[in-house]
């Protein structure tokens, strides 16, 4: 039946979506060895988003689906070793904000032909329409889970 | 957005996606005392059908260490969803067997987990889903290779 072999498919992309992270973590620490972990690094992916504005702690925590003691180690860690600066919000005392410093930036430029050449390897065997298409898609995906995020906390209240 | 930001993206996004997925998982299946990780052990066992997998044989499926299975391990053989068995031939081998008790839990869950996956890709197309599918297996194919080439 079409609805089981799409159940299917569905099931095993579930499936892929751990399987791929977790055989990727060890070996992507290589690639950054040294100067920083594969987390750090995301950390920093996800800081560098925001061009013009510095993201809050809160925000970052959010976005990464990690808790925001999780957070806050990984970014006191990166300020102690140079790559960020933790500042007080002008605004909010509370909030806590994050900002790339020169060392990120040199990092980056420093690393970039070894993680272009990383993930060059690992996209090798999908074409760029491929590629395209699966930036949509996952950006799809990240849309259903921030609204199965709100559904789920709300049943909450229920248990 | 150029070829590599895309790359950077798809990349990032599957660790987050799994996190913010384990969380609502655990969320989920707490109300019946199971966990996300726990699921996917299981899931990762029932890849091998009939031939129960030793430890070491499901830890490098998983990409994680023996130790981090052994400990989900004991969690379902302490809910007897799991038996721990030392191999026949082998006997520092361990091989995980699921049992009854497990094929039974997953069964009687099987219309709520089916929700949960339609939730995850509402209003994805059949070619869409199709497409995802194949390019994590490619993916997939590509670590594998990747790793074999690190050794």
């Amino acid at each position: 039946m079409k609805e089981n072999d799409i159940l299917e498919k569905e099931k095993i992309i579930l499936a892929k979506l751990f399987l791929l992270p977790n055989k990727l973590k060890a070996k992507s620490d290589r690639i950054f060895a040294g100067e920083m972990t594969l987390r750090q690094w995301l950390l920093i992916l996800a800081v560098a988003q925001y061009k013009e504005d510095s993201p809050t702690l809160s925000r970052l925590a959010d976005i990464m689906g990690s808790s925001h003691q999780n957070v806050k180690q990984l970014a006191l860690k990166l300020e102690k070793e140079g790559f960020l600066n933790i500042r007080r919000d002008d605004n909010d005392l509370r909030a806590t904000r994050l900002v790339l410093s020169e060392k990120s930036y040199a990092f980056w430029k420093r690393r970039q032909e070894e993680i272009r050449g990383y993930l060059e390897e690992f996209f090798k065997d999908l074409s760029e329409d491929e590629i395209n298409l699966m930036y949509d898609y996952i950006g799809k995906l990240y849309d259903n889970v921030l609204k199965m995020e709100k559904n789920y906390y709300n049943m909450k209240g229920y248990f | 957005m150029d070829t590599l930001d895309k790359q950077k993206f798809i990349f990032g996004s599957l660790f987050l996606l799994a996190n913010k997925l384990q969380v609502i998982g655990d969320q989920y299946m707490g109300i019946d005392g199971m966990t996300t990780k726990q699921w996917f052990l299981t899931a990762m066992i029932s890849q091998f059908g009939s031939n129960p997998p030793t430890l070491s044989e499901v830890a490098e499926l998983m990409g994680s260490s023996r130790q981090n299975v052994k400990q989900l391990a004991l969690k379902l053989e302490e809910k007897e969803f799991l038996k721990i068995e030392q191999d026949e031939r082998d006997a520092r081998a361990l091989r995980l067997k699921l049992t009854e008790k497990s094929q039974a839990f997953w069964e009687k869950r099987e219309d709520k987990d089916s929700q949960f996956i339609r939730d995850l890709f509402e209003g994805f197309s059949q070619e869409e889903i199709d497409l995802i599918f194949m390019g994590f297996n490619k993916l997939f194919e590509k670590i594998e290779k990747m790793e074999k080439d690190f050794i």
